[in-house]
């Protein structure tokens, strides 16, 4: 994995312009990246869609195809297969909320091509959106640094503030509003359980509150 | 009215500035995170903020910036479905739209908001 860890430096160049299909379920954001693309030479936008299942990606045949993570009502696995099927020549650079590393890692091991967070410049996005069409893996460099630096901390070993699997489980079902009582009937716990597990989370989260941590959930991708 | 907006997607501010001054609001400021300290310093008479960004609970920035500015326009646009615009309304905002809505429907659901004092888009109940 850690070869497509890589935000590169340069621009490679290109012989063709790029045709490029956004699909961003902010209508608002996606008429924008439009514009923004459209405004490189060696770009062509060819089309939007508000998501996978609206987009004409046999008729349009893009090159690359810029996905928003967030936005879709389907699985991003399934709208990265659904990619792939009808559009199996073009690359794909997903456009994120999310700057945790394993947000990304999740994009990438569904076949994603490259990860942006969407608070990225204009002139950073061509890079990427180059870069990725001409076959170089792109990930923002923030994002990766996070990798790197889990990876220093001891690859393939929980660390401490990781949550378990029980744990990610309660945070998903906080951050649906339950209450304890809810998530013990729910999962087939004491409630004297549940608050532990809580407990537990609020310790590696280093935080006080359940709205906090239904913040950290949708944040990371977990709700 | 003079507008300061919180919006981290920074591709996205020219477009945004063009939609709402079709709104009459003029983006006179706009700021990557929340800062209250900012804003109240501004005194923009009109807030739009995106709450999908936010380090803070966005019904706790909501009523912070109202507490700031306690006459301003304040408009929240949020993507999650859910988003409790009750939790928003009742911490003073104005406006609370859906990033699913195009460029037509924002300016319209503004320019409603303005008229009547407030406006929620549906999907975000």
């Amino acid at each position: 994995m850690l070869n497509t860890i890589v935000a590169t430096a340069t621009t490679p160049s290109l012989t063709k312009p790029v045709r490029v299909l956004v699909i961003e379920g902010q209508a608002l954001f996606g008429k924008a990246l439009c514009q923004v693309l459209a405004s490189d030479s060696d770009i062509e936008v060819v089309g939007d869609s508000d998501c996978v299942a609206n987009a004409p990606l046999r008729r349009l045949r893009p090159d690359l195809i810029v996905l928003d993570l967030d936005g879709h009502n389907q699985e991003f696995s399934e709208a990265m297969r659904t990619c792939r099927e009808l559009a199996p020549q073009a690359k794909v650079c997903v456009l994120s909320t999310h700057v945790q590393p394993e947000v990304m890692q999740r994009c990438l091991s569904a076949g994603a091509d490259g990860y942006v967070v969407k608070d990225i410049l204009p002139a950073e996005l061509m890079r990427a959106v180059k870069s990725v069409a001409s076959g170089h893996p792109y990930v923002d460099p923030r994002v990766a640094g996070g990798v790197l630096k889990r990876r220093s901390n001891g690859f393939g070993r929980t660390a401490q503030n990781e949550l378990s699997v029980r744990e990610t489980e309660i945070i998903r079902l906080i951050a649906r509003g339950m209450s304890n009582k809810e998530i013990s009937a729910q999962l087939h716990l004491s409630e004297k359980t549940v608050k532990n597990h809580i407990s537990r989370i609020f310790a590696k989260l280093n935080i006080t509150a359940r709205t906090q941590a239904a913040v950290h959930a949708i944040k990371t991708g977990l709700a | 009215m003079d507008s300061y907006v919180v919006e981290p997607q920074s591709l996205f501010i020219p477009y945004l500035s063009d939609v709402l001054a079709g709104a009459e609001l003029r983006v006179v400021r706009v700021a990557p995170t929340l800062d209250v300290d900012d804003i109240r310093a501004s005194r923009p008479e009109a807030l739009f903020v995106d709450t999908d960004f936010l380090d803070v609970d966005p019904a706790d920035a909501v009523s912070a910036m109202r507490a700031a500015l306690p006459r301003a326009f304040i408009c929240a646009y949020t993507d999650r479905q859910g988003a409790r615009a009750d939790r928003l309304r009742f911490a003073g905002a104005n406006c609370v739209l859906s990033k699913r809505s195009g460029p037509g429907e924002i300016t319209d659901a503004l320019l409603a908001a303005r008229k009547r004092g407030s406006f929620t888009d549906p999907r975000c109940d």
